[in-house]
């Protein structure tokens, strides 16, 4: 009895010629995130994917944690396989169960067969009955119970039999590395790294981009960052984080600036700047967490303005949501204990008391012209510091 | 490095660290085993507890060793309501007491127990009369600060002690002397408290050692059970050589405590002439919040219309280092509860910088960090 891990997946069925590819970056995906934790071998047959382990004391509750981060999957099973003889396979399911029951405290079940190699002699409702009755015979305890059981034995018959008795759901999406880069505007809150996750989730690579206005927020909120950006990377890997160091260029425009436009303006130079960034990483996106009528900056109004700043597309995935669904999503991908943290920007100095909530695009440009604008970009450009995130 | 923090925790004595460092290697026995090790062990402890009893006039029995301050203040509080708790429910706290109290109390309120806040003047002293009043027959614990840890006001403790002994000889009187030791001369018999909690980390000793004076007779209940170390009272392995690093730094810095006070009230005052003259010249004013005849080593002084964590970081980038009377979470402003206690206004409480000095600070240093200060101000104080 080998342990295995089967990985399935469901979108990629979709793709068509392409699908080949889909499939390997999965593979190769699984294979990087898991061979640091022992080396695996994945090989992938008849649209599924089977993880094993070339060790035999492999920390299996570790490896399923970690295909469940990883985009492109559909669900997983710890699996056992047997070779595809009925006796054979008899014998392994009363092991199978009498394992499972040390384990949990089981009264019911079904059995649930599926024959993807049609040459076997018993078809599925056979194998059903079969085992079945097997395994009655055997645990005295165990009963039938086809609507409700505590646990259903899954045997899947192909070129070799497979016995498991849990499906876990994965984290759905597209494999990472399938959909091209996008730079995220990340900030301290709750929405950005949900953001990220979001369009991560459709198989696309993440640079991260954060302003820094120390000393007027404290290096505290740097480090709660850094730890959003390493919550993200467990979902995909490599991020780079450029920390944009932002207070000269805020308190040009507060200087220099009407009040109600400050925040608006802002906004403008974190777009300006992160295209840069987004432009020589190779991104072809930004992304931010910005919502319909959230706050000032996120007026319909406003994000015309913002968007006018920049010139490559701005996907805000969570344009639709309500705050509530964005705590769940944040609380689901563990970046909202984090991202709650009182090391928010503590600067009301750069608040305007009454922002403007329907700016125009005409003045916001017309404002804009009392800064030095290159000079004042370059700068903070020569010192952004760029943290290989893991 | 301008170190102005020392009231939050001091940097530990060189020869101290050198001392636990060898004893952690050297001297690792268990001072519960029976064997020499454990003896060895355990005769370090018994000379670093007479050591720590001498620096406050107590005897040794009546010290409890602790994991640190907070540990010292939840043990006396409530291991005294939980025997008290028979022969009545009230209790009288200052309100500006630190968190390891008012915390603690807050906890035995949703108990049961009644809790009641005494009047506070503007320097969070608390009134004596108001003392008086307040004590009943069920009066069965009072807790006040010896020192306060932001404004550095000197409590009357020895005072209140015996307006409570006039009272009932049941009431227990518990000092939170964390920031008193080695500032302020400390002799428990004088004073007449039956509790005192104490902390090494604020006097150059380690972190995580602390102690419980309790007076002989005083009975308490242990907040943690075990192997019955520490007389029953605080189980657990104890901590030998924090302890004895705990009783050299206590020795060092009372052996110095007067030159270092007079030291640290040249730097305090320095620092407020420089800030008074330079602020001045801005035409901007400055608050002090500290009373004149408070500890030596604490300077409280608030700014007006900024906030003081922002001044914080601004000093922080020239490596000066201080704290704030408030923390600013995101979106409300937390004002600090002892300034608002002594009724600072608002406006003032938030931007109030607590300095905190050592024996090891200079008035050069104060120098600096008032024309820092006024730069942090010319730049903020635009706004």
């Amino acid at each position: 009895m080998e342990k295995i891990i089967l990985v399935r997946y469901e979108e990629i069925f979709l793709k068509g010629l392409n699908k080949s590819t889909f499939e390997n970056k999965l593979i190769m995906n699984i294979k990087e995130r898991l061979n640091p934790l022992a080396p695996v071998r994945v090989t992938r047959s008849q649209s599924r994917i089977y993880v094993e382990f070339q060790e035999p004391d492999v920390d299996m509750e570790e490896a399923i944690l970690r295909l469940g981060k990883i985009f492109g999957i559909a669900s997983v099973s710890p699996v056992v396989k047997v070779p595809a003889d009925f006796d054979v396979i008899k014998e392994k399911t009363l092991t199978f169960i009498d394992d499972l029951l040390k384990r949990k405290a089981y009264k019911t079940f079904k059995v649930e067969a599926k024959r993807g190699d049609k040459k076997f002699p018993l078809n599925s409702p056979q194998i059903c009955a079969e085992l079945g009755a097997h395994i009655l015979r055997n645990f005295q305890k165990l009963k039938v119970d086809v609507h409700n059981p505590d646990f259903v034995f899954y045997v899947d018959v192909r070129e070799d039999a497979y016995l498991y008795c849990e499906i876990i759901p994965g984290a759905k999406g597209l494999p990472t590395g399938t959909g091209g880069k996008a730079t995220l505007l990340l900030s301290g809150g709750i929405d950005s790294p949900v953001a990220g996750w979001m369009v991560a989730k459709r198989g696309v690579e993440l640079e991260a981009v954060y302003f820094h206005s120390y000393p007027y927020t404290s290096d505290r909120a740097r480090d709660k960052v850094v730890t959003l950006a390493e919550k993200l990377s467990e979902w995909c890997p490599g991020i780079k984080l450029h920390v944009v160091p932002f207070t000269d260029i805020q308190l040009k425009i507060n200087e220099k600036c009407p009040h109600e436009y400050i925040t608006i303006i802002m906004r403008r130079y974190m777009m300006k700047i992160a295209e840069r960034i987004a432009r020589k990483s190779g991104s072809l996106g930004l992304v931010t967490g910005e919502a319909i009528g959230q706050v000032a900056s996120q007026t319909m109004e406003s994000m015309l303005v913002t968007n006018d700043a920049a010139t490559l597309p701005v996907y805000r995935p969570l344009v639709g949501m309500d705050k509530n669904e964005v705590i769940e999503i944040a609380k689901k991908i563990d970046t909202y204990d984090t991202s709650i943290l009182p090391y928010e920007d503590c600067c009301t100095v750069f608040v305007a008391k009454h922002p403007v909530t329907r700016p125009s695009l005409e003045r916001t440009r017309e404002y804009e012209k009392a800064l030095d604008e290159e000079i004042l970009i370059e700068e903070a450009l020569n010192n952004t510091e760029t943290i290989k995130v893991s | 490095m301008i170190y102005f923090d020392n009231s939050a925790t001091t940097r530990p004595y060189k020869e101290v660290v050198e001392l636990v460092s060898r004893l952690m290697y050297e001297e690792f026995g268990n001072s519960s085993s029976l064997h020499n090790l454990g003896i060895r062990a355990e005769r370090i402890l018994e000379n670093a507890r007479k050591t720590l009893a001498d620096t406050i006039k107590a005897s040794p029995e009546e010290i409890i060793f602790t994991s640190g301050g907070t540990e010292s203040v939840n043990m006396a509080i409530r291991g005294s309501a939980d025997v008290l708790k028979r022969y009545g429910k009230h209790i009288l706290t200052s309100p500006v007491e630190h968190s390891a109290s008012l915390e603690t109390l807050k906890a035995l309120e949703n108990m049961g127990f009644q809790v009641e806040y005494l009047k506070v003047d503007g320097y969070g002293k608390i009134l004596l009369d108001d003392l008086r009043e307040k004590l009943r027959s069920d009066t069965i614990f009072v807790n006040i600060m010896a020192v306060n840890n932001e404004l550095g006001t000197i409590e009357p403790i020895t005072e209140a002690a015996a307006i409570i002994r006039e009272n009932s000889d049941l009431t227990l009187f518990h000092v939170d002397a964390v920031q008193a030791y080695g500032k302020i001369p400390i002799n428990v018999r004088s004073i007449g408290a039956d509790l005192m909690s104490f902390s090494a980390h604020k006097i150059h000793g380690p972190k995580g050692v602390g102690m419980l004076y309790i007076k002989k007779g005083t009975r308490l209940n242990p907040l943690i059970t075990g192997g019955g170390h520490e007389h029953k009272m605080r189980s657990g392995t104890v901590n030998v050589p924090g302890i004895a690093g705990f009783a050299l730094a206590a020795s060092t810095k009372i052996g110095r405590m007067k030159e270092d006070q007079q030291n640290c009230r040249k730097v305090r005052e320095k620092l407020l002439d420089e800030l008074n003259r330079r602020m001045n010249e801005l035409g901007m004013a400055i608050r002090v919040n500290s009373p004149e005849d408070g500890a030596d080593n604490i300077l409280n002084v608030s700014f007006k219309g900024v906030k003081a964590e922002n001044i914080l970081h601004f000093l922080e980038m020239h490596d000066i280092y201080v704290s704030s009377g408030s923390a600013c979470h995101s979106r409300k402003d937390a004002v600090s509860h002892v300034l608002k206690a002594a009724k600072v206004p608002n406006e003032w409480a938030q931007g109030a910088i607590r300095f905190s000095f050592s024996g090891e600070n200079t008035e050069d240093e104060a120098v600096v960090c008032a024309e820092k200060l006024a730069e942090t101000m010319r730049t903020l104080g635009k706004k």
